[in-house]
């Protein structure tokens, strides 16, 4: 086939745009993302909370610490447990038992990218072995699709955790042998879960010979099948998955993965700068001051970032992997702004 | 009530309100850009969403169509991390769907249905953050959706509870005030007539105090309804000002 007719054939492809030539229907490349905002602890009730904003695509994310009994095959570990609710603000088809098939396979999506040593410390979810330990429960909730839901998931569920304030207690033990759990007076004495190497997702839309990132409903609709990768900012691939009724080459998958690497470096440094509270990190001078629990707990952080722009930014310090050059006007690629906590739809929307 | 001073010699409840004092009420329409009609409230601690789809044609089977009117379809559901304890489901439970059944009733008696036959208005409504007042937030939230989606109604639906300690009516009770277990009163008004869209009291309460305790949640609906109507106003100037009217 010449080079004109599969052109045109992606042309037909439904959904107008031309990845051939690195140009989507929104005017992104295929390897630029949406704009995404992140806001931290905007659920009081929570241990940690935060909402996700890319695209149209809205994510509110709630953990919860509750005190259980540990696993068997895993005596002095605490755990995670996911659920996904599709619920019908996203779209009218999730009604009554309608999402529950999606939020199964968000979950187990998430039980998977989370099932191994490194993404977190759960040791230090013990409390006392075979007896107490903390079980953090992750709630996912889908306000809005707009496309791309493992990537903002994966975002607001590490932005959660990162949020997530689990109070210190210490077990006392009487000469009898009976033990007793005391909790810390202070509210800010509390653990904090290090989230450097829990990963985030990446999925890669196979549209004609391309695939793009971050793909909106439309361009999900015609897709032939993706590739879900979880990646952490080290580059460890904790997760890998093909998506969608479509089949994909080898070849591709290869060639995808190595579109992963570049947006690695983009996530993981971007992400752990962004996750840090406001003010400070978000004018970029330094970025990775020690986080002071009771800043966080004072004052909810909301910070905007355009990953493409820190993508064309890495692209270029790393020895022009891109040849486009960053537009004049993006100084800077994060912006922050502080808000009254937990106000996250009041504020005007841009 | 064990401990508890619900309300104070001084007058002043356990947060610092008056007996009638409501909590800040915060609201927004059209946050969702795919709905038809969108809105989130906050009032107080309670932090409610909605979403409004509609009118448009009968989903699933036919049958459900009403010929002279449209079908109000109303879903309640509160996120799992929304109360103090965790949730096991965010829907489908006894009460979420009682909810939905008051929700349903509660605007149907204030959407023009009539104008739409053969058609469906889907009103969801999620909790995010309970702290009482629950039924409140999510008929004033809903009322901003419709209004949001531009569906007719015959008035704003505002709502509030009322509660009754020591000889006073107490307005918007807080979680606190809920869960000490007295008498407790929801009341949806369509403020302009006055008509009453939904009442429901529980626990019991002597036929005496009734009336005070009417009037008290009566008067906040009306006090809601004063904030709600300056929410919409101000949308709409908004909305004008964007489109360079």
């Amino acid at each position: 086939m010449s080079l004109a007719t599969r052109t045109e054939f992606l042309d037909d492809s439904g959904c107008g745009c031309c990845p051939q030539e690195d140009l989507r229907v929104d005017g992104r490349g295929c390897e630029d993302y949406r704009c995404v905002e992140v806001e931290t602890d905007v659920v009081s009730n929570t241990s940690g909370s935060a909402r996700v904003k890319l695209g149209h695509t809205d994510i509110l994310v709630g953990v919860k610490a509750e005190m259980g009994t540990p696993k068997l095959e895993k005596p002095n570990e605490g755990y995670l447990e996911f659920f996904v609710d599709c619920s019908a603000n996203a779209t009218p088809e999730f009604e009554g038992r309608g999402g529950d098939e999606l939020g199964t396979e968000i979950a187990n999506t998430l039980y998977r990218i989370f099932n191994n040593k490194g993404s977190i410390d759960l040791k230090s979810l013990c409390i006392s072995p075979r007896e107490h330990c903390w079980i953090l429960y992750v709630d996912v909730l889908l306000l809005e699709c707009g496309g791309n839901l493992f990537d903002a998931i994966s975002i607001a569920v590490k932005a959660a955790l990162f949020n997530t304030r689990i109070p210190r207690v210490r077990v006392l033990e009487d000469e009898e042998g009976s033990k007793d759990i005391e909790l810390s007076d202070d509210p800010y004495d509390c653990i904090q879960l290090n989230v450097e190497n829990v990963p985030c997702i990446v999925t890669l839309c196979k549209i004609g010979y391309r695939h793009v990132v971050d793909a909106t409903l439309q361009e999900e609709a015609c897709s032939l099948a993706s590739l879900l990768v979880a990646v952490t900012s080290k580059g460890v691939v904790t997760c890998m998955r093909k998506v969608g009724k479509g089949s994909l080459d080898p070849e591709s998958i290869f060639e995808m993965m190595e579109v992963r690497l570049v947006l690695r470096q983009v996530l993981g440094p971007g992400w752990e700068c962004l996750l840090l509270p406001a003010p400070q990190s978000c004018c970029g001078h330094s970025p990775h001051l020690p986080p002071s629990p009771q800043a966080w707990s004072l004052e909810s952080s909301w910070c905007e970032l355009d990953v493409s722009e820190l993508a064309k930014g890495a692209g270029r310090e790393r020895g022009g992997l891109r040849d486009r050059d960053l537009p004049p006007a993006h100084n800077s690629c994060l912006s922050s702004a502080s808000l009254i906590p937990g106000s996250m739809f009041l504020k005007e929307n841009a | 009530m064990a401990g508890l001073e619900l309300l104070s010699d001084q007058g002043y409840r356990v947060d610092g309100r008056r007996a009638r004092e409501l909590r800040k009420i915060q609201a927004r329409m059209g946050v969702f850009a795919q709905a038809d009609g969108s809105a989130y409230i906050e009032q107080g601690n309670t932090k409610a969403l909605a979403v409004v789809y509609g009118p448009h044609e009968i989903r699933g089977s036919r049958s459900r169509a009403l010929p002279d009117r449209a079908l109000v379809n109303c879903q309640y559901s509160s996120a799992t991390f929304s109360t103090g304890e965790r949730k096991r489901r965010p829907h489908g439970d006894r009460k979420s769907c009682e909810m939905g059944l008051q929700l349903r009733q509660a605007f149907e008696a204030a959407i023009l249905t009539q104008l739409h036959p053969r058609s469906q208005i889907d009103i969801y409504v999620q909790v995010l953050q309970a702290d009482g007042g629950i039924y409140a937030a999510c008929v004033n939230v809903a009322t901003l959706a419709v209004l949001d989606a531009g569906i007719p109604m015959r008035d704003f639906v505002c709502a509030c509870s009322a509660g009754f300690v020591d000889g006073t009516a107490l307005a918007d009770l807080s979680h606190v005030e809920e869960a000490a277990g007295g008498p407790q009163l929801a009341l949806a008004l369509l403020p302009a007539s006055g008509q009453i869209a939904l009442l429901e009291m529980d626990a019991r309460l002597h036929e005496d105090h009734l009336e005070q305790v009417l009037e008290a949640a009566a008067q906040a609906a009306r006090d809601v309804h004063t904030v709600l109507d300056r929410v919409v106003r101000q949308h709409v100037q908004e909305a004008s000002i964007l489109l360079g009217d």
